[in-house]
């Protein structure tokens, strides 16, 4: 049964393109055929993430267009995988060159050929935004715990229950347990709160993200990286829903420093207690 | 405009927003200026909703549907589409780019043009008021961007979000919390109240009253509130059972 997926958030540059790449470049390592569609046409992204804007011929408005044979002209095959593929977006158009009903039935065909598609779709609740939405059957929300993108993150969910499409689940982006531990960062629980919808992972912060960027290779392939290991783990439960779910580790070295806290704190207050 | 055009309009709140019914049998002129009337009257009820509007099996001309346009948009309401069993209408409608939905709902009491008068006296329909004592319940999150009006007292079974609005002639329970927008009592229903079990309002209104900063500090987080009007103030109470 293939699936398409679309990911999305309302707030930009909460790291829609960074979870498509990833989940897409997962998804094709445990050997699913796997397409990633770049819906932010305009502002494409996705292609460099990857490492592949050289290689972009056609792209999706040439396909909806029909300006090439087919989709399959448009089509990258990416370096390291034999079964990932990229759409490209068109850099020169603007989101209202391609119509909801064309992306639906491009959608359509593409889930014959495909385990799954993954649509990442552009920043706003704009005509944009709703042709990436239309042609999918579940969609990742994609949040940073900070305020705004979870209230951005609320009104894409209204939209997408009032279009019914009923699965929706969440990936919290940028995590920073250190600054949760001291209160100063709306926890999992806040926003599971909040939005009231599935969490599908917890992507810690990480520098090195930053880096795989701009060299054009999806963190998930690095071993040693924290952000790696959980699109790691959101791959699986993609794949396999059954997949227990792990919360994140508060803290790498918290035991042993929390507790020398603990008891240099209560050792004070015995200090104290008895000086008074 | 005579006694009997002022009933010849009738309205019902939906989740999906306001259905306005216009009477068939009427003069159409007269209805347009008495919804416009209505909607005056009724400016909280109405302010910024999305209404469909039931025309039954009246044929419109062109006039006749850019007067009842005319009376939505300046009124700031959004049309949400029209039902109607009348192919001229529907297709004036659908060059307009209008929204059209075959049926025909007649709140406004005629009961349709086929049956005798005796009989169409007998069966009308009265606009469905809720008795004081029931509520509607709408069983989901009223999540940002999303404005709910309701014509009666409403049990929302979830959070109001931040970026959420809810407005009702009567009472508000949540049996969540409250982050957005609700205004009880917006008819102007002074005796109407609002019950949370987490009152974190952005805006909370009964009536014409609007609750203060001052009193949004006094709230506990997490603590079940009931907010009421006293002596012309909102004033909101931690709930308990002996109350």
């Amino acid at each position: 049964m293939s699936k398409v997926f679309v990911v999305t958030s309302g707030k930009g540059g909460v790291g829609k393109t960074t979870a498509t790449a990833n989940l897409g470049a997962g998804l094709a390592s445990i050997g699913k055929r796997v397409v990633l569609v770049d819906a932010d046409i305009g502002l494409r992204n996705l292609d460099l993430l990857l490492g592949l804007e050289n290689r972009i011929v056609f792209d999706l408005v040439d396909v909806l267009d029909k300006k090439c044979r087919g989709y399959k002209q448009a089509l990258i095959r990416d370096k390291r995988f034999e079964s990932l593929f990229l759409l490209p977006a068109a850099q020169s158009k603007n989101k209202d060159a391609v119509k909801a009903e064309q992306m639906k039935e491009l959608m359509d065909e593409l889930r014959k050929e495909f385990d799954y598609v993954l649509i990442d779709c552009p920043a706003g609740i704009e005509g944009g935004f709703r042709n990436a939405i239309i042609g999918a059957d579940e969609a990742i929300i994609i949040t940073n715990p900070e305020i705004s993108a979870v209230r951005d993150a609320d009104r894409v969910v209204g939209i997408l229950e009032s279009e019914n499409k009923s699965k929706i689940s969440l990936i919290v982006n940028r995590l920073r347990s250190e600054l949760v531990k001291k209160g100063q960062m709306l926890s999992i629980d806040d926003i599971r709160g909040i939005l009231s919808i599935d969490v599908l992972g917890v992507v810690p912060e990480d520098h090195k993200i930053l880096f795989h960027s701009n060299k054009g290779e999806p963190v998930i392939l690095d071993k040693f990286s924290p952000a790696g290991d959980a699109y790691r783990k959101i791959v699986k439960r993609l794949h396999d829903p059954g997949e227990p779910h792990e919360e994140i580790k508060q803290s790498k070295n918290g035991g042993l420093r929390s507790f020398l806290l603990k008891l240099m704190r209560s050792t004070m207050e015995k200090l104290e207690k008895g000086a008074s | 405009m005579n006694d009997k055009s002022l009933d010849s309009v009738a309205f019902k709140g939906t989740r999906q927003g306001i259905i306005v019914s216009i009477r068939e049998d009427f003069d159409f002129s007269g209805c347009i200026e008495n919804l416009e009337v209505k909607i005056k009257e009724s400016r909280a009820f109405f302010s910024g909703a999305a209404v469909s509007i039931d025309l039954g099996w009246r044929e419109l001309n062109i006039e006749e549907l850019e007067s009842l346009l005319d009376v939505i948009y300046r009124n700031k309401l959004k049309l949400l589409g029209i039902v109607s069993t009348s192919l001229a209408t529907r297709n004036l409608a659908e060059r307009h780019n209008i929204k059209v939905i075959i049926g025909r709902l007649g709140l406004a009491g005629h009961a349709g043009r086929k049956k005798n008068s005796v009989q169409g006296a007998a069966a009308v329909p009265q606009p469905r008021v809720l008795p004081s004592d029931m509520a509607f319940i709408h069983r989901k999150i009223v999540r940002s961007g999303t404005s709910l009006h309701f014509d009666g007292s409403v049990i929302i079974m979830g959070d109001i979000n931040s970026g959420g609005e809810v407005m009702a002639r009567g009472d508000i329970y949540v049996m969540g919390a409250v982050r957005g927008v609700v205004h009880a009592g917006c008819e102007g229903n002074e005796k109407s109240c609002i019950f949370a079990l987490d009152q974190q309002f952005t805006r909370l209104q009964i009536a014409q009253h609007a609750a203060s900063e001052k009193d949004k500090k006094k709230i506990k987080k997490g603590v079940p509130h009931l907010s009421i009007v006293e002596e012309g103030k909102i004033i909101s109470l931690p709930y308990n059972k002996r109350q």
